[in-house]
């Protein structure tokens, strides 16, 4: 699903309303791997309509979050934590390619601002927030330098005035994935320089063109006087 | 048991529903294939209803895991993958979507090895055989594609996490222990085509 989704950023954005994706694509890949887990291609040998492109994209949020679900599970639940590490660059991974479909969605030329628009961001949004703040995943997300280093590009790439004054709720729960994201990583001078040099352009912008952003931007200054702070502190 | 014939069945409270179930409809929706038996959506909510009542209970898991299996394909078929019926309104299809997720909720966590088995064709409609978790998944995302309620939504998106997460149940050192979440991380990351009407 995800590489439909990425395939189809190749087409025109303006035919979204009546734009199909089925599955499974005749030569793909995916038949070849039913090969490594000994599962017969017939399985998937009826075709199968997936409908809209803001379909198929909730359809991939459901399926990644069901590794990481917002609903607890009873008994099963202490086995979030071994999902999660089993999972989670694979998860993280998948996000990221979301993430970027997301974006080029947002931000797709002549496209509109839609219900379904809005409310595939704020899922992504809860989604990355849940892993980003799980106590299983994130002491592996925020203590690698590198993956906060992503994950802190891509809020920043979200943070881009053109989505973020289109998409009202979204600013808002971007800022509060933010803060909690800012929360759980500064904890050395590293990545409060790091935080502090992703996100400084971001409101060097917001400042500079006067866009009507006033929670991202108080946000963004908290990020950005306390990674000042800790940096001192550390130093 | 309800109406529509389905009171032959002569339910009793000391036998488990999935093995009723699965004794009662197995051969003939092997026998008919395609054209699986149309069971009442009252069938289906007496089931659920017997099948959450035994929630809390034992299982023999001799009896559990194949019964379970086949009553899983018993709801994929004619419970979820049947057209509605055209005088049925919309929300006793839906309804009845809500009963077979239940359903297919409360079986997996009783019998969870059921998802390894490999499920009979001739009751799903197919021509391969593969793993009851293969056709569960498949079956799920394409109900996901049709029904856009919230309600029914959260319900698939129940029983997948509970797929994902069952698997962990399972003995680390088998060899199919990995087996569901790469099928759906498959799924997920996958290629499928893309077509423009």
């Amino acid at each position: 699903m995800l590489r439909s989704l990425e395939e189809y950023q190749a087409h025109d954005w303006q035919n979204t309303s009546t734009a199909k994706i089925s599955m499974p694509a005749p030569n793909g890949p995916l038949l070849a791997d039913l090969d490594h887990l000994r599962l017969p291609r017939g399985l998937l040998g009826r075709s199968l309509a997936l409908d809209t492109f803001s379909q198929a994209f909730a359809l991939t949020s459901m399926l990644l979050d069901s590794f990481n679900p917002k609903v607890t599970i009873g008994s099963l639940e202490k086995r979030r934590n071994h999902i999660l590490r089993q999972n989670l660059p694979w998860m993280l991974n998948g996000y990221n390619r979301l993430r970027k479909v997301l974006v080029r969605w947002l931000q797709s030329a002549g496209s509109e601002v839609t219900p379904e628009k809005e409310e595939a961001g704020l899922h992504f949004l809860a989604s990355t927030r849940r892993l980003c703040v799980s106590p299983s995943s994130a002491p592996a997300v925020t203590s690698d330098i590198s993956l906060a280093s992503t994950w802190a590009q891509c809020l920043s790439e979200l943070i881009c005035p053109s989505i973020s004054n289109s998409f009202p709720a979204m600013q808002s729960e971007l800022s509060n994935c933010l803060g909690e994201f800012v929360q759980a990583t500064r904890q050395t001078k590293s990545s409060a320089q790091l935080l502090r040099e992703i996100f400084l352009p971001a409101l060097a912008e917001i400042e500079d063109r006067d866009f009507n952003l006033h929670s991202m931007e108080s946000c963004l200054w908290v990020i950005i006087a306390s990674s000042f702070i800790i940096s001192a502190y550390l130093t | 048991m309800a109406a529509n014939g389905d009171n032959t069945l002569g339910w009793r409270p000391a036998e488990p529903a999935s093995s009723i179930l699965a004794a009662h409809f197995a051969p003939r929706l092997a026998s008919q294939g395609h054209e699986a038996q149309r069971l009442s959506r009252e069938t289906f909510s007496q089931l659920r209803q017997e099948l959450l009542g035994e929630r809390h209970s034992q299982l023999r898991v001799d009896e559990g895991i194949t019964d379970i299996n086949k009553l899983v394909c018993i709801v994929l078929q004619a419970g979820l993958e049947a057209s509605p019926n055209s005088h049925a309104a919309e929300e006793d299809w839906e309804g009845q979507v809500s009963d077979c997720l239940d359903i297919i909720q409360a079986s997996i966590e009783k019998a969870p090895q059921a998802l390894w088995d490999i499920s009979d064709p001739l009751i799903l409609g197919e021509e391969v055989q593969a793993p009851l978790f293969a056709w569960l998944i498949l079956r799920l995302i394409r109900l996901a594609c049709i029904w856009q309620s919230e309600a029914t939504q959260d319900k698939i998106r129940l029983v997948l996490t509970s797929v994902t997460f069952l698997q962990y149940k399972q003995a680390r050192s088998s060899p199919s222990f990995n087996d569901i979440s790469t099928f759906l991380r498959l799924c997920t990351s996958g290629l499928f085509t893309p077509w423009w009407s």
